[in-house]
């Protein structure tokens, strides 16, 4: 439209039913740029709605597992039971992620929720799960090497008064209750940010 | 000519798009000690604390939002109401709230700057960026997506992303450090813990710089952590990581106990030889390697 404008202005003599006729300026012709526009916006807040709307329900579907930087996330038949020490705390992560896929049902079609924030969410979501996999599968080499764990950990500590390393199972445990803790915090930290934004 | 009318339209468009921000320009006397609470949507919002007892609001609203201010009890409430419209430009607001009165600040998708507090400040936002600065109080600091700057002495920090980077920086001790000067002369807050910092981030990079701190726990899942600090005498910084790497900064002046291990990673560099009377630092990674580079810090960094 802007070349069109700018040619007619430079020269007045150009006929624009001429050239609509011709079939050589079509996409010149002002009409036509106006009902394009038109159809590109529609087409632009369609789509913007439907990523929001994607991004909601994406939240909502289980994160798949990252085996590239979480290995021990894909292994096969992974036994998942919590240990009894960590009993709680998987309930805890339980109810948290109930109480969290209930704020986001809730709130989806308010349009407050960034989508940015959704997607991190659940990007971040994906990596705790991951962890917590990852740190089973440790916990199930760490039990299958049996006495020979404590050889699992590289220890660097020129430590005088250094204490006796960790059993490879005691350091895999600690590692899952951590990651337990991670995607609780995650968790209770989504859940106050988003409701507190509503 | 054709740019010339190009240059004609987007001028238009400036303008009609800053045509459509609403100005706000509002005040009000509040009571000393009142606790201010701000609500946002999106935007730019600085938040700055002042001397004065009073709060004020200037700058630009986005289209669909209006500005709503009201005392409630103990409380003065701050909110941008409404839903900004498309496309239109956002908020740019700079609000002044009394420095002394604790401050909670939520927000949805708002960039803010924070500074100059002496209570106590919490704030988050879920995708956006968080810069707070010379706080010397508790800091409470989120968010999701946006990258996580706290900058000065606060006594106490609390500061967690999703994905955003985060940098920390307490310069605890330094010279004419207001938090510093006042524990050391006041018996009461001398017996208490100073400087006790807990940062997380899922997948974001986090740097914690400090000279000395008495209780640190910094933890990542995915993300590297970098960590420039010293413990206190009896102090303690926790770090561990699942996959990121962790880089831990070492200088000469630096005294500590070190107990660094990692499952599935190396640890590459020196660890320095443990001093026995000193705080600890304790390194656990899982699947990432450690590294121990060595680094020049200011005199005095240790207390």
């Amino acid at each position: 439209m802007i070349g069109y404008l700018a040619r007619v202005t430079e020269n007045p003599s150009i006929d624009p039913e001429a050239e609509s006729a011709s079939g050589r300026g079509w996409l010149e012709n002002p009409k036509y740029m106006l009902v394009l526009a038109v159809v590109a916006l529609a087409v632009g807040i369609w789509l913007s709605r439907n990523t929001t709307r994607a991004a909601a329900e994406r939240a909502e579907l289980p994160p798949p597992a990252d085996c590239r930087r979480f290995p021990g996330a894909c292994t096969e038949g992974l036994n998942t039971t919590p240990p009894p020490l960590l009993l709680t705390l998987h309930s805890q992560v339980a109810s948290a992620e109930l109480v969290w896929r209930d704020v986001l049902e809730r709130n989806r079609l308010t349009g407050v929720f960034p989508d940015k924030g959704v997607t991190a969410m659940r990007e971040s979501l994906a990596a705790t799960q991951s962890a917590i996999l990852d740190a089973y599968a440790l916990l199930a080499e760490s039990r299958a090497a049996g006495s020979e764990s404590a050889t699992v950990a590289t220890v660097a500590t020129p430590v005088a008064d250094a204490q006796p390393a960790d059993s490879g199972e005691a350091l895999a445990l600690d590692v899952l209750r951590e990651a337990y803790e991670q995607k609780l915090a995650l968790l209770t930290r989504a859940i106050r940010l988003f409701e507190g934004a509503v | 000519m054709r740019s010339w009318i190009m240059a004609s339209m987007s001028v238009l468009c400036l303008a009609s798009s800053a045509a459509a921000q609403k100005p706000v320009d509002v005040g009000s006397a509040v009571n000393p000690g009142t606790i201010t609470h701000v609500r946002l949507q999106s935007g730019s919002v600085r938040l700055t604390g002042w001397a004065h007892d009073s709060v004020h609001v200037s700058g630009l609203l986005a289209p669909g939002e209006t500005w709503v201010m009201r005392v409630d009890g103990d409380t003065i409430r701050l909110r941008a109401e409404g839903i900004p419209r498309g496309l239109a430009a956002p908020s740019e607001l700079d609000i002044f709230v009394p420095m002394a009165s604790a401050l909670v600040v939520r927000a949805a998708a708002a960039s803010l700057v924070i500074s100059d507090f002496s209570a106590d400040v919490d704030v988050a936002t879920a995708a956006g960026n968080l810069l707070v600065e010379k706080a010397r109080a508790s800091v409470r600091a989120e968010t999701m997506q946006g990258t996580l700057t706290v900058l000065g002495p606060a006594l106490r920090v609390d500061a967690s992303t999703a994905s955003g980077t985060m940098l920390i920086s307490v310069p605890y001790d330094t010279i004419n450090d207001i938090a510093y000067a006042r524990r050391i002369d006041d018996a009461a807050l001398n017996a208490k813990p100073f400087g006790v910092v807990t940062l997380r981030s899922v997948s974001g990079r986090i740097t914690f710089d400090a000279n000395a701190v008495d209780s640190a726990f910094i933890h990542n899942v995915r993300g590297d952590v970098r960590v420039d600090a010293s413990p206190a005498t009896s102090g303690r910084i926790t770090v561990s990581s699942h996959v990121g790497r962790v880089v831990l900064g070492v200088s000469d002046a630096m005294r500590a106990r070190y107990d660094v291990r990692t499952m599935r990673g190396a640890v590459r560099g020196d660890v320095p030889v443990s001093a026995s009377d000193a705080g600890s630092i304790r390194v656990r990674a899982v699947r990432g390697d450690v590294v121990v580079e060595r680094v020049q810090r200011r005199e005095g960094a240790r207390r």
